[in-house]
This record gives C-alpha cells, sequence and structure tokens, in this order.
C-alpha cells in the first residue's frame, strides 16, 4: 500500500509543478504572442497568426516527440520536466494568444477613441485601457485553457516523465494490478480539474466584482 | 483589411512612417534570423539531400501510406463512435426524466477530467485484465471515444439549446410528439447551427489518433519513428508528419470558417430566444 501512496503522491506533485509552470509560461507566450497579433505592423499580425495555425493544427504528441527525440539532432537537448514546461508553454501559450486577441478586439471602440482623444499614446491605451477589459473577458477561456493544459500534460508521458499517467503505466508493470492503478490516476486528474476549475470561478467573480 | 485596422483609428502620417520602420527592421530581423537558423541547420546536416530524397523511395513512401490508413481508419471509427455516443449523451441530458438527464451529466462531468491519453492506456492495459481482449486500434478508438463523445455532446446541447423557442413551441402547436419534435425540428438544426464547433473538434479527434503512438499502433507518428531511426532523419520526418496535420486542419479550419459566416444568414430557427 505504501508503495501506491507514495507512486500516486510523486506523480500527483510532478503532474501539478508541470502544470504549474507551464501555466506562467503559457501566460507570458499568450501575452507577448496576443499583443503582436494586435500590432499595427502588419507583418507581425500575419506571422504570428501563420504561426498559431502551425502550432496548434500539429498534434500535441508530435510536438513533444519532435522537441525531446528530434532536437538533441542539431545539438539542442532539455531534460524530461523543462523540455514539457517549454512544449506545453509553447502550445497553450499560442491558443491564450487567440483568446486574448478576440478579447482585445471585443473591447468597444468607443473606449479606445475616448482614450485617444484624450491624448494617450498607442502603448498607453493598450497597457492601460484595453487589456484590463481584454483580461476581464479572458479570465473564463483561460481557466477553460488551464484545465486543458492539466490534462495535456499526460503526454508528457511519451518523453519519459513520470507524472500521473507514467505513474499509472509504472505501477501496472510493478504490481501487475492495472485497473487501481489508471483508475487511481484519474481519480486525481479530476481533483485537479476541480481545483483549477474553483481557482478560476474564484477569480471571475474577483475580477467582475465591479461590473 | 487587417484585423487591428478595424480596430484602430486610421494611421497618421508618423504613425505610417513609424509602421514602415518597423516592418523594414522586422523584415530584416527575419532574414538574419532565418540565415542564421539555415545555417546551423546546414551546418548539422539538415538539409542534406540523401535524408529527405528518403521520402521519393517507393518503398518508403508504400511504408508510410500504411501509416496514414491507420490513421484515417482509426479517426474515421473514432468520429462515428463519438458523434453517435455523443448524440445519445446529448439526448440524456436533455431528457424530462430527472434521472436519465442526470447520467448524462455524471457521463460529461467525470469523463471529460480524464486526459485522453490515460482512458487509451486504461483501455489498452487495463481492460485485458478484466477479461475483455482488445486490439490497439480499438483501444485508441474507445479511448479517444470516452473523452471525444463528452465535447459532442456539449455541442449537440448547446446547438439545440440555442434555437428559438417558437421552434419547439410550434411544433408542440402542431401535434408533433417529443420525439418527432426533436428529430425532424430540433436536431437538424441544431447540427446546422454547431457546423463549424463540430468540424473543429474533428480536427482535435485526428489529432488525437497520434496518441496511438503511445500504444504501439501503427499510425503515422509511429511509422515515423520507424522510418525515422531506421534512415536517420527523424527530425525530416516529424516535421513532414507536422506539415501533414497542419495541411488538414487548415483545410477544415477554413471550411468551418466559411461555414459558419453562411450560418449568419441561417433561418429563424437559429436565432437566440
Amino acid at each position: 500500500m505504501d508503495e501506491w501512496i507514495d507512486a500516486f503522491r510523486d506523480g500527483f506533485l510532478t503532474t501539478v509543478s508541470l502544470s504549474a509552470s507551464a501555466m506562467v509560461g503559457a501566460a507570458l507566450v499568450g501575452l507577448v504572442v496576443g499583443l503582436l497579433r494586435v500590432s499595427p505592423v502588419p507583418i507581425l499580425q500575419k506571422g504570428m497568426a501563420a504561426m498559431t495555425e502551425c502550432v496548434r493544427n500539429t498534434p500535441l504528441t508530435v510536438l513533444f516527440v519532435l522537441f525531446y527525440f528530434g532536437l538533441p539532432k542539431i545539438g539542442i537537448r532539455f531534460e524530461p520536466f523543462p523540455s514539457s514546461v517549454i512544449v506545453l508553454s509553447i502550445y497553450m501559450g499560442f491558443l491564450l494568444a487567440e483568446t486574448l486577441r478576440s478579447g482585445i478586439e471585443s473591447v468597444p471602440k468607443g473606449q479606445i477613441e475616448a482614450a485617444r482623444a484624450l491624448g494617450l499614446s498607442y502603448m498607453q491605451v493598450e497597457i492601460r485601457i484595453v487589456l484590463p477589459y481584454a483580461l476581464r473577458t479572458v479570465v473564463a477561456p483561460a481557466g477553460a485553457l488551464a484545465i486543458d493544459l492539466a490534462k495535456n500534460s499526460s503526454i508528457a508521458y511519451t518523453i519519459s516523465l513520470v507524472e500521473l499517467t507514467g505513474t499509472a503505466a509504472q505501477l501496472t508493470t510493478s504490481t501487475a494490478r492495472p485497473v487501481p492503478a489508471f483508475l487511481g490516476a484519474a481519480v486525481l486528474y479530476v481533483v485537479i480539474t476541480l481545483l483549477i476549475g474553483t481557482a478560476f470561478s474564484l477569480l471571475e467573480r474577483k475580477v467582475n466584482r465591479h461590473r | 483589411v487587417s484585423q487591428s485596422a478595424s480596430r484602430n483609428e486610421a494611421l497618421g502620417p508618423i504613425a505610417r512612417r513609424r509602421v514602415k520602420v518597423a516592418t523594414a527592421l522586422l523584415l530584416s530581423l527575419t532574414v538574419v534570423l532565418a540565415w542564421w537558423a539555415v545555417a546551423r541547420l546546414h551546418e548539422k546536416g539538415i538539409f542534406e539531400y540523401r535524408r529527405w530524397s528518403v521520402f521519393l523511395e517507393p518503398d518508403v513512401v508504400k511504408f508510410l501510406i500504411v501509416g496514414l490508413w491507420g490513421t484515417v481508419k482509426a479517426a474515421a471509427l473514432s468520429a462515428a463512435s463519438s458523434l453517435s455516443v455523443g448524440m445519445l449523451v446529448a439526448l440524456m441530458r436533455l431528457s424530462r426524466i430527472r434521472t436519465i438527464a442526470l447520467i448524462g451529466y455524471w457521463y460529461v462531468s467525470l469523463l471529460r477530467s480524464v486526459p485522453t491519453l490515460l482512458w487509451i492506456m486504461f483501455c489498452f492495459f487495463a481492460l485485458p485484465s478484466l477479461g475483455v481482449n482488445i486490439s490497439s486500434l480499438w483501444a485508441l478508438v474507445l479511448g479517444i471515444t470516452l473523452y471525444n463523445s463528452t465535447v459532442f455532446a456539449e455541442i449537440f446541447r448547446a446547438g439545440v439549446l440555442s434555437l428559438a423557442r417558437g421552434q419547439t413551441e410550434a411544433a408542440l402547436a402542431l401535434g408533433m410528439s417529443r420525439r418527432q419534435l426533436m428529430r425532424f425540428v430540433l436536431l437538424p438544426q441544431a447540427i446546422r447551427v454547431m457546423m463549424p464547433s463540430i468540424l473543429t473538434q474533428l480536427v482535435v479527434l485526428l489529432k488525437d489518433t497520434s496518441l496511438g503512438y503511445v500504444i504501439g499502433y501503427e499510425e503515422l507518428l509511429r511509422r515515423g519513428q520507424q522510418l525515422g531511426e531506421y534512415a536517420g532523419n527523424l527530425v525530416q520526418t516529424y516535421t513532414a508528419i507536422a506539415a501533414f496535420f497542419i495541411v488538414v486542419g487548415v483545410a477544415v479550419t477554413k471550411l468551418a470558417q466559411s461555414l459558419s459566416r453562411r450560418a449568419l444568414l441561417a433561418p429563424a430557427g437559429s436565432s437566440k430566444r
């Protein structure tokens, strides 16, 4: 029994820390790419839109194996954990940028015009007026993406990171009891998604308090 | 017209000059970076002809086509079963019988909180120990279905709920039974309204088939790995596979977009209550 508890605890903590680190990374990538996608410079918009199409249409499994098994052939090598954080941050970051872009575009035009009329510069308008508005509308879809991120972190198993899914696979080999191994992991995933869902609905309530 | 031009005011002369300067700077930066990347990749032999010419050999093409067939087969079976189970669960959730609606609710809530990969591995490793012998193809299809059916169920349900209430009232006033109402009035319109979301989710499902790689199912990625390790062109093969998924994904997304533009001009039933 101790073996099970230890294994599940380690797997749970790995999935949680991987998801948390990748969420921070995805937020950074998403913010930068999202702002570039609404910049007045056409080449930035088009370039980032094309990159978004490429990233989101490639299966995450392909990105993981390309990054972990492919890149060492051209001299770029990372351990499984940082590799997973990087791949998940880029993949989910581009998806987040897409929701951020539509959030930014939904900001009422009058707000921007008023701010410009008051003499604020383009960047001031973006940072002080548009982003705060957009971030509010983005909280709910970002919560859904965060849950997807936690679930997608299971694909890190393909590059031999022992997170929850890897733990279930290892327990299957060591104990020959696959049913409790996989159901245990499934329950822990449900717990993780519930935690993220609760956190984001609290955040949503907080952000929308003054509406 | 670019997206932000509709959002921002018309650019003045100074801003236009800035945009030109930024474009020039970015273009040169891109060229420099691309040059550096290409030079570095070239140095590592990524562009060597022999590593790409492999894809022109008939045997290699045949080898990859078998993988592609595996992908198509798994995707088609998964799509069929996910759509039908999804439809069934959506009907359960819309049922007026509380217990049935509740079962549908718990099916969706519990199954969609667990990663698709875990479901696939559960089907492949755990079902045999429960006495169900299952091939890697069916483990993949079943695992993909367990997750994607919940998404399709939510799409169908949202579609039905988005229809104007008058549709239901008119059908009931005409003397239709609940079953006829669903079958002839609500579902056809719901599917039409939701076509863009359905297509988008089908792309996700197609991408999910590459998880078959984990349980050794012979699809595109698994075959690609075998080829790449044999021919020493892993990077090239994985890049080619990514390109395949990007082309298919972009094509379906374009189709979905043109459908959703048309759906905006759609019939009375699609208007919100």
